[in-house]
């Protein structure tokens, strides 16, 4: 694939497009603002825009890859399309019981978020299947033609098919599937085996549930971009991010809608890998701090941490994702002062509207942006590039109305308390995904990216005693950029539970070799031949709930896998939880194979590094304890080889730099500063 | 000041963090599923002097137990004789303050030295002997038929496992795979509970965190005291009924008197039914959680739970009677169906001083549900155990959820497929009870139905529920919720079962529980036609039901 390569990033408030000439290695970087209403409005002005701007003519764009977040946002906001729901007789109401569980232990008006599925809408099938995958009531097929037809009759589109034990033998939803074809042809029907083929109905039902109810919408988005580009660049592919950090072809997005929720911040991740890749820092904590929130994912030796317990607006959505912490602290979150005299900042935001007291938007709660501004860590000029004018003076109002005077604090104290207060909630979440996990933080590098990271990631690395922080060139456009790495992913799994001693080998080849097929099957059907597979297991020691994820590496399973595998488990369960029992059987729960269709990347050479140090645009008043006059530099001025010397402000479009005192950043021969912490 | 409110929230953060990482090691590696899946467990941090600083817990009903439990074993083992390394294992409710099930592992942490800190954790564990697999019988007259009961032990000694006691107790409970697995997460939690401390210690200087520990308490404290003053000052009654012990159905009443003081409470149960002779007795550990519960939930329900929420609540519980038992009495079932019941009077009477921040009674009971027998396949012991959630009470904006656990309890239940590839079991049914909730301007939740048939001999059954005889009650006017059910069905003929019961079941058997719905909130003729018909659309009320007049 020859010419431009673009990546395009949705979010809430502006769309990023990165376009990558892939003879020249240059790169183009815009930003527009989001059109929420018609996101594909903001996608085609931006790419048309940015291609013209590099001169590309039609038929030089061959690749778009898109992050798109119309199926969140349609599950979030509770617009996605009406869907109906077939269950098994007599489970009715599994979306409305879930786990039976309530959101808050103490706050009686904390209810559950509304039914995927209202109650009216949802049928019940006659049919039973075993877990062992045996049929004990056949499929009532003419109760299913009444069903379907019903379904057309109310007009609705969008079906999801959840049946007891469908992981075990998915015949009955395959059989429905067929029937709704010839009742209903018009239906999108969603079968839980097909999304979700593992046990725990609830979850199951709620993936098959989430896809349907988002699909419609995905559909139409996605048919009416695809057409929008095609009519541009005739040869155009458009592959859409999904969750689990891959991309897939824009037909199976719009027919498998669910697997594109949660997939914002997976570009983020991606850049991560890749940075690392360069930099040979394998470890990396990726911290992107925007807005209203803050996503930290965990990468060890270039892989990022994949989960699939994950979960959106309260319902859980278990499909294979990369696993990233949200925190609800971002550079818009409100410092305040609780009834017991605590200073807490968030988890409410200014958001865009007031926003931060110093917009002068008449808002009037201190933010984090506030405190960072009051103590001259940003430019008041500089903000957004020179969108905003930020107002230093609102700011210390605020901050002294609302924290400094009631607490007998100067405006400069209470802000560095907000500041230290917001970092140290950003350290708990940091030490979630590391600490709790078995990983020690000072082994990792802190990748800081989004409007805010670069920011405060120093601070945090300092408290969290990791030696050094990246910072990569664009900060604010690091997911769009990210995407690029992307490659056409395709996560499946098979369970098959048993002691791993009485598994054979041969079952465990076999399910492999059967996924590999499957992976290579659909790949081929997208026209993607550069295909590689990686395996994995799920393993516990028999009885737990919970269980590790354990990469199963060699082209040729070996005849011993089991033992392996146990061996491995052991060591694993040690790090992670702080013990082992070794007389204790180990049970194999999942086998998983992902199968990547490699697409081609580009190879930035190293620049040639010289040896200096910029000059200061200017120097600042900044705190650091008591204000110092600070050099301020701007980051187009910084070339590989140099060295800068804290305390020092680095300032671009997207995003604002600090540098401690004592601190050091050197720019690498790929543009990333890499700050060394000292000590 | 004398604290500084930046160091205070900071350390109070990781204080919790440390407390939330005890529960990850606990839930993530343990092996009874009441730990694992419906996580009946607590973590907590202490100061060295045993008050409770941070808590993760899971169920509201362990809120009063982990503040009582280790000042009461440091009483027995003072500081002095807690060394590095050790850790001590209790299960007495005379002491702990629970039932026999929920074991707790206590840690004394030191720094260079010195001691910093205790952690502890409590566990339910899926048997200690007793009477009945799973330990629940709902018809012990003693303690000592309940299980095994263990005072304050060492089960670990300067890093060294006692292996001798852990025999002696392996061998009184049935499962003892689980009960190994499971005491193994819990010293593993402590010990990850301690290495955190340590770090912090090690940060901020032992001075500084037990200084801050000590802020903490008061912190709660006084965002409990300032809570507290903005509720309407008075004397506030109620009373309800216990629907039996288990070995008889005589109503047991529980009685509340509340006195808002300013900035504190006064919470007597004087006029409570003396002990009960079945398994129903409430632990004053137990009255406590569910006065802190009832409190937190209508003042703050943020309220970091710690040693200084106790402070401003006074509770008085007479000794010998049901919140307030004497050994050698029966407390099993007290966590499941009285702590809930007691809950609902409290919130009866607080509903006499703010009515908009309380619930109408609730499904009333945790409604445990067992089934325990000896498996066809593998020929060990099986048992299920579930609760079972019901309908919440409506509130006076709000309708009551449909199906959940309420107040002192929030266990998740087990998937079916679960269910039926982990025992010999098949759920027939499992859903919502229509018409079940209160009507009202504001509707109580909905009951939930759960089938089960047994498909292999000689299994065991239990359930313990409530509101079987007593419906909910509504507030302001609104109805009350429906009673709880239990039926079995033997070869197609249905025959209907008291709310406690423990039986034999054949192959094929049928058991149905059907938990009570919640009470309605306001007059039903107020509430806005729009529910009304989206209700009636969804099937959750019926067309007759939506025009009838509550009963008066």
């Amino acid at each position: 694939m020859q010419g431009i390569k673009v990546a395009v990033d949705t979010g809430g408030t502006f769309t990023d497009i990165c376009l990558l000439n892939d003879e020249t290695g240059e790169i183009y970087i815009t930003k527009v603002s989001s059109t929420p209403d018609d996101p594909a409005l903001a996608v085609i002005e931006g790419l048309f825009k940015a291609a013209a701007a590099c001169g590309a003519g039609p038929a030089a764009v061959s690749l778009v890859l898109h992050g798109t977040t119309v199926a969140t946002n349609s599950l979030l906001e509770h617009s996605g399309a009406a869907s109906a729901l077939l269950t098994t007789d007599g489970f009715r109401d599994i979306l409305y019981i879930g786990r039976q569980n309530r959101p808050s232990l103490y706050d009686f008006r904390a209810i559950k978020p509304p039914p995927l599925i209202p109650r009216r809408h949802t049928y019940e099938v006659r049919e039973r299947m075993l877990h062992t995958g045996e049929v004990r009531t056949p499929l009532d097929e003419a109760q299913v033609r009444e069903i379907a037809r019903d379904i057309r009759f109310k007009g609705i589109v969008s079906v999801a098919v959840s049946l007891l034990h469908s992981y075990s033998n998915p015949l009955h939803e395959s059989r429905i599937k067929e029937i709704f074809n010839e009742e209903h042809p018009d239906a999108l029907v969603t079968l839980s085996s097909q999304i979700l083929p593992e046990f725990r109905e609830y979850e199951r039902t709620c993936a098959a549930a989430i896809s349907a109810i988002v699909r419609p919408k995905v559909d139409f988005y996605l048919k009416n971009l695809e057409t929008g580009l095609k009519d541009r660049w005739t040869d155009v592919r458009l592959l859409i991010m999904h969750s689990g950090g891959g991309v897939v072809t824009a037909s199976r997005a719009r027919s498998e809608s669910a697997r594109t929720v949660l997939s914002g911040p997976a570009g983020g991740v991606l850049a991560g890998v890749e940075i690392g890749r360069k930099t040979g820092l394998e470890n990396i904590i990726t911290l992107d701090i925007g807005g209203t929130s803050t996503d930290i994912c965990l990468i060890k030796k270039g892989e990022p941490g994949y989960t699939s317990e994950g979960e959106v607006g309260g319902y859980p959505l278990r499909l294979p994702m990369i696993d990233i912490s949200t925190i609800g602290a971002g550079g818009g979150s409100i410092a305040w002062l609780d009834s017991g005299g605590s200073l807490r900042v968030g988890p409410h935001s200014a958001g865009a509207c007031p926003g931060p007291a110093c917009y002068s938007q008449k808002g009037t709660e201190p933010t984090v942006t506030d405190a960072n501004l009051l103590l001259g860590r940003i430019n008041a000029r500089r903000a957004l590039g020179d969108r905003i004018r930020l107002h230093t003076g609102l700011a210390r109002q605020a901050i002294l109305n609302k924290i400094g005077i009631p607490l007998g604090l100067t405006a400069e104290k209470a802000a560095e308390g907000i500041l230290e207060v917001v970092n140290a909630s950003m350290a708990r979440a940091v030490r979630m995904v590391s600490v709790q996990r078995g990983h020690d933080p000072r082994e990792y590098a802190l990748l800081a990216f989004g409007g805010a990271g670069p920011l405060h990631a120093a601070a945090l690395a300092c408290d969290l005693g990791i030696p050094r922080v990246v910072i990569p060139r664009y900060p604010g456009v690091t997911s769009a950029i990210g995407m690029l790495q992307a490659d056409v992913r395709f996560d499946l799994c098979r369970t098959l539970i048993g002691k791993i001693s009485g598994v054979p080998p041969g079952k465990i080849s076999e399910a492999f070799r059967d996924m590999e097929q499957e992976g290579a099957g659909r790949l081929r059907e997208d026209n993607f031949n550069q295909v590689s597979f990686t395996r994995q297991a799920d393993l516990r020691y028999s009885g737990q709930s919970y269980q590790i994820t354990l990469p199963v590496s060699g082209e040729k399973l070996s005849a011993n896998i089991s033992e392996q595998l146990a061996g491995a488990f052991h060591e694993a369960h040690q790090r992670e939880y702080g013990w082992r029992r070794d007389e204790q059987e180990v049970e194999l729960v999942n086998l998983r194979l992902t199968a990547l269709g490699r697409l081609p990347k580009i190879n930035w050479p190293p620049a040639a590094s010289s040896n200096g140090t910029p000059d200061p645009a200017g120097y600042r008043e900044v705190y650091f304890g008591y204000f110092m006059n600070t050099p301020i530099y701007r980051r187009e001025d910084l070339r590989p080889g140099y060295i800068l010397n804290g305390p020092a402000v680095i300032e671009q479009d997207d995003s604002t730099t600090l540098l401690f005192p004592g601190m050091q950043a050197l720019c690498d021969p790929y543009e990333n500063l890499i700050v060394e912490l000292g000590g | 000041m004398s604290y500084d409110p930046v160091t205070l929230e900071v350390l109070r953060n990781a204080l919790q963090s440390a407390a939330e990482e005890m529960g990850v090691v606990l839930t993530r590696t343990a092996l009874s599923p009441n730990i694992k899946d419906r996580r009946d467990c607590s973590t907590a941090v202490y100061t060295r002097e045993g008050f409770l600083v941070a808590q993760a817990e899971h169920i509201p009903l362990h809120l009063g137990l982990m503040p009582a439990v280790v000042k009461a074993v440091l009483h027995e083992y003072p500081l002095s004789l807690l060394n590095e390394g050790d850790a001590v294992i209790i299960n007495d409710p005379y002491i702990s303050g629970s039932h026999l099930p929920d074991i707790c592992i206590i840690s004394a942490v030191y720094h260079q030295g010195e001691p910093i800190a205790i952690v502890a954790n409590l566990a339910h564990h899926v048997d200690v002997g007793g009477a009945v697999p799973g330990s629940m019988s709902t018809a012990c007259r003693e303690i000592f038929q309940e299980g095994i009961r263990i005072p304050p032990v060492k089960i670990r000694a300067g890093g060294r496992l006692n292996h001798e006691l852990l025999k002696l107790l392996s061998n009184n409970v049935r499962t003892a795979r689980e009960f190994y697995g499971d005491i193994h997460a819990q010293i593993a939690a402590n010990s990850a509970g301690g290495k955190r401390l340590k770090e912090m210690a090690e940060k901020y200087g032992t001075g500084m965190l037990l200084k801050y520990m000590r802020e903490i308490i008061a912190y709660s404290e006084r965002r409990l005291r300032k809570a507290l003053s903005g509720l309407p000052q008075g004397t506030f009654s109620f009373e309800d009924y216990l629907e039996g012990d288990g070995l008889n159905q005589d109503l047991i009443k529980i009685k509340t008197t509340i006195e808002t003081r300013g900035d504190s409470i006064l919470v007597d149960f004087t006029g409570t039914s003396p002990q009960a002779e079945g398994p129903v007795n409430a632990i004053r550990g137990v009255t406590l959680a569910c006065v802190y519960f009832a409190v937190k939930a209508v003042t703050d329900p943020e309220l970091p739970s710690s040693e200084g929420m106790s402070r401003p609540i006074e509770v008085i519980t007479p000794a010998g009677t049901l919140v307030n038992p004497c050994f050698p009495a029966p407390v099993a079932h007290a966590n499941i169906n009285t702590a809930q019941r007691i809950t609902d009077v409290l919130l009866g009477a607080l509903a006499k001083a703010a009515p908009d921040r309380v619930t109408a009674a609730g499904t009333g009971s945790m409604s445990n549900f067992t089934i325990g027998g000896i498996h066809p396949e593998t020929g060990a012991y099986y048992s299920y155990v579930e609760t079972c959630g019901g309908g919440q009470g409506a509130k006076c904006d709000q309708d009551g959820m449909d199906g959940v656990h309420i107040n002192m309890t929030n266990t998740r239940n087990t998937p079916v497929e679960v269910i039926e590839m982990s025992h010999p079991l098949l759920v027939e049914r499992y859903g919502l009870i229509p018409d079940s909730g209160g009507q009202g301007r504001c509707r109580g939740g909905l009951g939930i139905s759960r089938e089960v048939t047994i498909l292999c001999p000689g299994a065991t059954a239990s359930i313990s529920t409530e509101r079987s005889v007593l419906s909910p009650w509504g507030l302001s006017g609104g109805g009350e919720g429906r009673r709880s059910r239990c039926s079995i069905k033997k070869n197609g003929i249905v025959e209907s079962l008291p709310g406690k019961v423990t039986l034999k079941v054949a192959q094929y058997d049928s058991l149905t529980l059907e938990t009570a719905g919640g009470g309605g909130f306001g007059n039903p003729l107020e509430r806005d036609p729009e529910r009304v018909k989206e209700d009636v659309l969804d099937g959750l009320v019926s067309i007759g039901r939506s025009k009838k007049q509550p009963k008066s």
